[in-house]
């Protein structure tokens, strides 16, 4: 197996919900020096190991490892602490390669705080940094637009991301 | 950062942050437009000669280097990895090589004029020449070419540095209207083919 073989195993595991086999990866990327210590953080508060999350989450953020400051929103954000998430997503959001993916985040945290203005606001700049569509970011937006009373700018979202499914 | 953030979510300095993002390379765009733009104005209003040498200078060895960078790109990729250069990447990288050497020996020439033409004019017109449809991008370029070049004939020299700085911070400023941008951008599907197909030729 590459190096980067269990780095990316640990990613599509995340994605896939699957966080018990991320975290059996954690000695197969400490035996190959890989940095998983983001992805690590963000399967142990997903399964609600929320100390151990935000411990191994700090790790990595003195480490000044990529991802560290997204691992970090993930983490505060399982543990409901909605404005400390935001925190987090927007320093991430600072990095160019993270931005969109740390804006959509940052969407959602504000939806969590109730400031649809701002969630929507977060959602169009996603939406428009990625270079494909992603449907569930127009439901999203649509969501968002329809607590904003716009609800024809919704119905429109919603059909143009059943067309790009 | 375990305390609660200096300011509310919903604080102006924070919703602009989460709103803009001013990329680096935008900014290195205009540091490098700019000593042609300072150069032009002064030869245009007839301003001090040390400040138009300068700029001149400083706009010469821009040009240079990159002229230089492209042909070695040019010259090195074409020659160990061919595959990665398709026609159509080698077009272009000539056609641009060929437009550098020209804006440098207008310089070199001293004509200012052809050099501010050739740079901030012709070179946004080359964005009808790429694809069938007409992008946002390179409409909203040509725009702002003929603005400058008008600006610059007409001899209105307090509007071209702001033009300038405006056609380098545009995508900052002005963007297409979010459905247009949703409807011309493929799905995930189409992406990753797209992707599969880049990296299938070389050029991934």
């Amino acid at each position: 197996m590459s190096q980067t073989a269990a780095l990316w195993k640990a990613k599509i595991y995340l994605g896939m919900e699957r966080y018990q086999e991320v975290l059996d990866l954690e000695e197969e990327a400490r035996r190959e020096n890989l940095a998983i210590e983001p992805l690590l953080a963000i399967a142990h508060a997903r399964l609600g190991h929320w100390a151990r999350a935000l411990s191994i989450a700090e790790e990595a953020l003195q480490a000044k490892q990529s991802g560290a400051e997204m691992a970090m929103g993930h983490v505060y954000f399982e543990d409901k602490e909605y404005e400390l998430a935001l925190q987090w997503y927007e320093a991430a959001a600072k990095h160019r390669t993270q931005r969109a993916v740390a804006l959509r985040a940052a969407g959602k945290t504000l939806v969590c705080l109730g400031d649809y203005p701002e969630a929507r606001a977060a959602y169009v700049s996603a939406i428009r940094l990625t270079p494909f569509v992603r449907p569930d970011d127009l439901l999203q937006l649509a969501k968002c637009l329809r607590h904003l009373q716009q609800e024809r700018a919704a119905i429109e979202m919603e059909i143009l991301a059943h067309a790009k499914e | 950062m375990r305390s609660e953030p200096s300011f509310p979510h919903n604080a102006w300095q924070r919703r602009l942050c989460r709103r803009h993002s001013l990329d680096y390379t935008q900014l290195l765009g205009v540091a490098f437009m700019l000593p042609p733009a300072i150069c032009s104005v002064s030869w245009l209003l007839h301003g001090p000669l040390w400040l138009t040498l300068v700029m001149g200078v400083l706009w010469g060895t821009s040009l240079l280097v990159i002229t230089a960078s492209m042909t070695l790109a040019f010259v090195v990729t074409g020659k160990v990895r061919p595959q990665a250069l398709p026609l159509s990447t080698r077009l272009n990288l000539l056609g641009m090589i060929v437009f550098q050497v020209a804006t440098l020996l207008a310089l070199l020439t001293g004509h200012i004029d052809w050099a501010f033409y050739l740079m901030f004019g012709l070179l946004n017109l080359t964005g009808l020449l790429r694809g069938q449809t007409l992008s946002f991008e390179a409409a909203r370029n040509i725009v702002f070419g003929a603005a400058l070049c008008l600006a610059f004939a007409h001899h209105v020299a307090w509007l071209i540095l702001p033009l300038v700085f405006l056609q380098y911070l545009q995508s900052w400023i002005i963007k297409p209207r979010l459905r247009e941008r949703i409807k011309g951008l493929p799905t995930r599907v189409e992406y990753l083919e797209r992707s599969r197909e880049a990296c299938g030729s070389g050029g991934g």
